[in-house]
């Protein structure tokens, strides 16, 4: 008998083998780096020079940096009002997908379509559709006679908070919808008439049947929307650069400027105060999420 | 006939609201992508009086040597390489968790999840693969990738192949067939439905990324299609007609694969919305 041979009939060794690949890579690109990165957020490492260690100096910076808690307030609030709203809008799309309305084929082609498109692409048209002097919106308002002039979208800081969180909600609003009408689509019709026999109102029926029932893909919905706000980056990043001043900055975009502009030691420590919010919120969620859908 | 009315109405709302809400930008971009300099400064929604597809299309393409076509292709290699690795391992890890739970299951399954969590640390990351010799090469690029994604394939994998009656599996080893040839010859191949679903999900995500190929492939030479745009944005600064046909080009990969493969997208998001 060969090694190999061998190998191949002792499963336990086999079984190993088929996970070292996967294993390796989550190891080295994912645990070590993060690992590093803790370690490197106390000391003050920067571009070209390695660090000495500071202890908690970089967290008490952040701490007491108007910036960094401004950008942790923008990213709570872009995340929980884009989230809710994306849920509802999501919801009441999937209910009515649900429902043989016609043109059901069209609609659902025509939701998905802002997933599949490049965020670059949603970014750069909603860049637009906010420009402080072309704005579409603006230009159909002053049309219909709602204002009287341009809305500086982005020019603002409350402006540009909630435009970032518009974008965010159209992108994420396909994902919601098509999960949650997965969902729907396996409670089976004869729950509603039972419920309508005994009596039950629609309110009381998508109280009762419709909302427990849904709740799996609920569950993932709203874990993968919040993981999504609390690290989203991207479409931020390429509407507003954190901008007018650092009124829109969102954590991650605070550790890129950081990282960007060499202070490594510093961008680590956000990384870390960013993947200390995402568990501190996410995991008691999904456990809680988790044991609501296996009780129900 | 109210019930009837009523969701006639709905009905013609919501595409309403839906066409103004997602394809309104869409229409755009293509109609500013064919309209000369000029005309686009005005980035009216006017129709073209004159109409420059050809000009602007090379115009785009020979922008700084060809970067684009450069571009695309470091973008499609990356996609496939990222997938295909994505799959095999994918499948690897969810087949022995699924198969053979033994005490290391649930610290895998641990694992897995926070793979899913956790934020990319940058700078060590990039040493990492400046250690391999890796750091700006499209091949570093892939391995991150693959990294990045591979706990949503682990976790699709692993829920589909529990839909696999285990008989089969016994069925071939009474026949004579190793685990390897097991996986390779007799689960692999039935798992087709959901390897469709991953590549067409994660080609689509690796292909539109922008994140990470701006940290980790700085630089002209492999630079990838999402990073020209960045690259173009200031050039392009007073030609918007030349900006939007780069936006359109990027945009025409991933919209043919919606086009061709929309219930296996719609199959990706949903895998897991019924299993929680």
């Amino acid at each position: 008998m060969t090694a190999l041979e061998r190998l191949q009939n002792n499963r336990n060794a086999l079984g190993m083998l088929f996970m070292l690949p996967a294993a390796v890579m989550l190891l080295l690109f994912l645990t070590y780096p993060l690992g590093l990165g803790t370690w490197l957020g106390f000391t003050d490492a920067k571009v070209g020079r390695p660090g000495v260690w500071v202890g908690l100096e970089n967290y008490e910076f952040l701490w007491n940096d108007a910036v960094t808690r401004l950008a942790l307030f923008n990213t709570l609030f872009y995340t929980v009002v884009a989230s809710v709203i994306k849920f509802v809008l999501g919801l009441w799309l999937a209910l009515l997908l649900n429902r043989n309305i016609r043109f059901k084929t069209f609609f659902r082609a025509v939701i998905l379509l802002p997933y599949i498109v490049p965020t670059a692409l949603s970014a750069i048209a909603f860049w637009w559709i906010y420009d402080a002097q072309f704005s579409i919106i603006s230009w159909m308002l002053v049309k219909m006679g709602f204002i009287d002039k341009y809305i500086d979208f982005l020019g603002n800081p409350w402006n540009a908070r909630l435009s970032t969180i518009g974008a965010n909600i159209r992108r994420g609003v396909p994902f919601v919808a098509i999960t949650l009408l997965a969902g729907l689509q396996t409670i089976s019709p004869s729950l509603y008439e039972a419920g309508a026999i005994d009596g039950a109102t629609g309110w009381q029926r998508f109280w009762n049947i419709t909302l427990p029932l849904v709740m799996p893909a609920t569950t993932t919905v709203v874990i993968l929307s919040l993981i999504g706000g609390l690290r989203s980056f991207d479409l931020i990043w390429a509407m507003t650069r954190g901008g007018p001043g650092f009124t829109s900055d969102v954590i991650a975009s605070v550790i890129y400027k950081q990282y960007q502009a060499g202070f490594y030691g510093l961008s680590t420590a956000g990384n870390v105060v960013l993947f200390v919010v995402v568990s501190i919120i996410i995991v008691p969620l999904s456990l809680f999420l988790n044991r609501r859908t296996t009780e129900a | 006939m109210k019930r009837r009315t009523r969701d006639i109405v709905a009905g013609v709302v919501a595409i309403l609201v839906s066409i103004v809400v997602f394809l309104v930008p869409f229409a755009f971009i293509v109609i500013n992508a064919l309209k000369d300099v000029r005309e686009s400064s005005d980035r009216s929604f006017a129709l073209p009086t004159t109409w420059h597809l050809w000009d602007n299309l090379v115009e785009v393409l020979s922008t700084r040597d060809y970067m684009l076509v450069t571009a695309f292709i470091n973008s499609i290699i990356l996609t496939v390489g990222s997938v295909t690795l994505l799959v095999v391992f994918g499948a690897m890890v969810g087949f022995v968790l699924q198969r053979r739970p033994s005490r290391w299951t649930n610290i895998i399954n641990f694992f897995v999840l926070a793979g899913l969590i956790i934020p990319p640390a940058v700078v060590p990351t990039i040493w990492v693969l400046q250690g391999l010799g890796l750091f700006k090469t499209l091949h570093g690029m892939i391995l991150i990738e693959v990294a990045y994604g591979l706990s949503f394939s682990v976790l699709l994998f692993r829920a589909f192949i529990a839909t696999v009656p285990r008989e089969l599996d016994e069925a071939a080893i009474i026949d004579g067939a190793g685990p390897i040839k097991l996986f390779f010859g007799i689960v692999l191949p039935l798992l087709r439905p959901v390897v469709v679903t991953l590549i067409v999900t994660q080609s689509v995500a690796i292909f539109n990324d922008f994140t990470n190929p701006l940290y980790y492939l700085p630089g002209n030479k492999n630079v990838t299609l999402q990073l020209t745009l960045f690259n173009f944005q200031s050039q392009f600064n007073t030609s918007y007609n030349l900006l939007f046909m780069n936006i359109l080009l990027i945009t025409i990969p991933p919209l043919i694969v919606y086009i061709f493969f929309n219930r296996q997208i719609v199959a990706g998001l949903t895998a897991g919305a019924v299993k929680g």
